[in-house]
């Protein structure tokens, strides 16, 4: 076997799970804080990336989209939050699942009517075409910067959670919603503040894998699944195993792909089918 | 008014007034019978059953473009009238809409469904009925072989005159190694089937494959697959559609293989007018084996362009809407030997198996199964003035799809009425 096809497909692996690490850690927070289970949130990525091409087709750079398309989206979250998912809070969480499949549903539908079904693509600059090569692995600049970028991104909403005192009300949330409430913090608010972060941290995901793949009205649905095969292995609602589930899922997929040519996507269920036998709520539980 | 007709009519002396009364009875006795052809022209029912839906929505609706087209530009354009249907890719829903068409719409031809799956099953269903089905996509190549049927006709291209064709011209201009791509479904096998067995036996050799689960978003590690295969290929053959050859040609080009000058030959199209600006730079410099392109020079292509322009502003004159337009051209051909009667299906099925044109694509003619006799070329993309395009690279022939003795791909055709 040789060693540097093998390093390469770590490396990917690592990479794409960091990319995920961004959509899984909202959908997981959004989860553990406000009990809900946004099937919308694969739309909420797919947006990101819509806007994401559009913005960068208007404009031509690149970071103004990595800014602006979150922002958008997060907006975009806020509303959704609150005149939607709003009123459903306290009743049976099947509601909440009928309404955010029928909200994915339109955004879907809207990005055909808006964008078309045609493929796109976001364009890079210059700098980020290209490969480097180390240690006789050839790696594109791109993905090493998606690297560490998500890898800064997921630290930082770490530091956030752990050391802020947004992250300590987000962490009572999750454990005790009443007594956050008794504490005079609206948490409602807090509840949109949450969400609207899981939606640009999804769009940011968004941008910099539109920038890597091509961007289609159906890829919403394949995000989501990611998503969900990370928050299924990491476990309901935690950062940690967001983390720890996205790198894990990429690596399998890498190297599935490797070594089971035909069967790449089989091996993830393979991952979580082998995770579920043996600790049947995720690799990390809150509590 | 009143008064000045009553002038009109005071003005006009006798003579006058009868050599206008004889004129317009002349007339009258002339345009009689013609006006009574008219009256007696039928109608003409097509019918359609496309995807309309999801990703493939455009594909269904440049086809049905370039069907009206070819109707709207003969002298049926005032008997036709269309009915289309959404399959969505399923061929129970197809089957459904097909019969709907045929029992309550009463079509007298359909323009059958896009996906291979759908069109086999439906060809198999109409073949009993005598009802007649023309092809744009759904090029099965069982269609080609034993399952062809004197009722279904395949107008546009198959797998395997979309993919053997490219084998001599791989070996006289990129080399003798390949490295062979795959999506892992029927159709990618087929292309690279159709194309690795004469290759191997003409002396090529194959340095490697993989086949790709349908949505692959990630190629990378097939890519670090290639780089490293050993020796080196002169080229990348195989077939990936859509979305997911997007998604490996932009890696293909991150991971340098574009630099080093391997280039992609892909089966069956690939590089299309709507593919091209979301490929990017990345697409430049490769190949795909195909029956026609956009910018192809030839002045019926120019007139095609022309008229799609003109009654569909604002839209593409794709590979999509070529095929429609050339399943409307013969479903024209054939209402002309039936004399444009749409009731006659074995007059017009004989009017097709005759048909000899040239079309925007160049020289159609149609091979007794049933299959469109094509030219194919090798397209390169190229980039001139910040602005993607086909270059035809070279033109290697007219190619039906084989269908007896033991090369034909999808079995033996025995044709029968």
């Amino acid at each position: 076997m040789d060693l540097s096809l093998l390093l390469t497909n770590l490396l990917y692996g690592v990479t794409i799970g960091s990319a995920l690490i961004l959509i899984a850690s909202g959908l997981s927070l959004t989860f553990g804080v406000m009990g809900v289970l946004n099937f919308a949130h694969g739309g909420l990525c797919m947006l990101g990336a819509y806007f994401g091409y559009t913005l960068v087709q208007i404009s031509g750079n690149f970071w103004l989209a990595m800014v602006l398309a979150p922002l958008i989206v997060g907006g975009i979250g806020i509303l959704m939050e609150s005149f939607t998912i709003r009123p459903l809070y306290g009743l049976n969480p099947l509601y909440q699942l009928l309404l955010t499949v029928g909200l994915a549903m339109i955004i879907a539908n809207a990005v055909l009517l808006f964008w078309g079904g045609d493929q796109l693509s976001i364009t890079l600059p210059g700098y980020f075409r290209g490969y480097v090569t180390f240690f006789g692995i050839f790696y594109p600049r791109f993905r090493l910067f998606v690297l560490f970028f998500s890898a800064a991104v997921a630290l930082i909403l770490w530091i956030t959670i752990r050391r802020s005192k947004w992250g300590i009300v987000i962490r009572a949330g999750m454990h005790d919603l009443e007594t956050v409430n008794a504490f005079g913090i609206n948490i409602y608010r807090v509840f949109s503040y949450v969400f609207a972060l899981g939606a640009a941290l999804a769009a940011l995901a968004g941008v910099i894998i539109g920038s890597m793949r091509a961007i289609n009205p159906e890829m919403d649905f394949e995000l989501l699944t990611s998503a969900l095969l990370v928050v299924v292995i990491g476990g309901m609602g935690s950062f940690r195993g967001a983390v720890v589930g996205s790198l894990l899922l990429g690596i399998t997929e890498a190297f599935g792909a490797q070594f089971f040519t035909g069967a790449a996507k089989f091996s993830v269920w393979v991952l979580m089918v082998v995770v579920l036998l043996f600790r049947p709520e995720g690799l990390f539980k809150e509590n | 008014m009143k008064s000045d007709e009553k002038q009109v009519r005071g003005g006009l002396n006798r003579r006058e007034f009868l050599k206008g009364t004889a004129a317009a009875a002349a007339a009258t006795a002339v345009s009689g019978p013609f006006f009574l052809a008219q009256a007696a022209k039928p109608e003409i029912r097509v019918g359609m059953t496309l995807t309309y839906s999801g990703v493939y929505a455009m594909v269904g609706k440049r086809v049905e473009n370039g069907a009206k087209l070819a109707f709207a530009l003969s002298k049926y354009k005032d008997q036709v009238k269309f009915f289309t249907e959404d399959t969505q890719g399923k061929p129970n829903v197809a089957i459904e809409k097909t019969l709907k068409l045929f029992e309550k719409d009463q079509v007298h031809m359909l323009v059958g469904p896009i996906a291979g799956h759908e069109s086999l099953a439906v060809s198999e269903m109409l073949k009993p009925k005598k009802k007649l089905m023309l092809l744009a996509y759904g090029a099965n190549i069982k269609l080609c072989g034993e399952s062809c049927s004197r009722y279904t006709f395949l107008c546009g291209h198959t797998p395997w005159n979309q993919s053997y064709p490219a084998v001599d011209w791989f070996l006289k201009t990129l080399g003798k190694k390949v490295y062979l791509i795959g999506a892992d479904y029927s159709t990618g096998h087929e292309v690279v089937k159709f194309f690795k067995e004469p290759f191997e036996k003409k002396g090529g050799q194959v340095v490697g494959s993989f086949f790709s689960p349908l949505g692959t978003t990630e190629f990378a590690p097939y890519l670090a697959k290639i780089k490293s295969a050993s020796p080196k290929p002169d080229g990348i053959f195989g077939f990936i559609g859509g979305n997911d050859l997007i998604n490996f040609v932009k890696q293909y080009a991150e991971f340098g293989l574009q630099k080093e000058k391997i280039p992609i030959i892909v089966g069956l199209g690939g590089f299309g007018p709507a593919l091209l600006p979301a490929m990017g730079d990345a697409a430049v410099g490769n190949y795909h084996v195909f029956h026609y392109s956009y910018w192809l020079e030839n002045k019926e292509n120019e007139a095609f362009k022309a008229a799609y322009a003109k009654m569909f502003p604002g839209e593409l004159a794709d590979e999509s809407a070529i095929l429609g337009y050339e399943v409307g051209t013969m479903m024209v051909k054939g209402l002309d030997v039936a004399g444009g009667n749409p009731e006659e299906t074995e007059k017009i099925i004989n009017g097709i198996e005759k048909v000899d044109y040239r079309s925007p694509r160049g020289h159609i003619k149609m091979d007794p199964n049933h299959v469109a006799n094509v030219p194919i070329y090798l397209f390169q993309v190229q980039k001139k003035d910040e602005k993607f395009f086909l270059k035809t690279a070279a033109s290697v022939g007219n190619f039906g799809t084989p269908y007896s003795g033991p090369d034909a791909p999808g079995g033996e055709c025995k044709m029968s009425k």
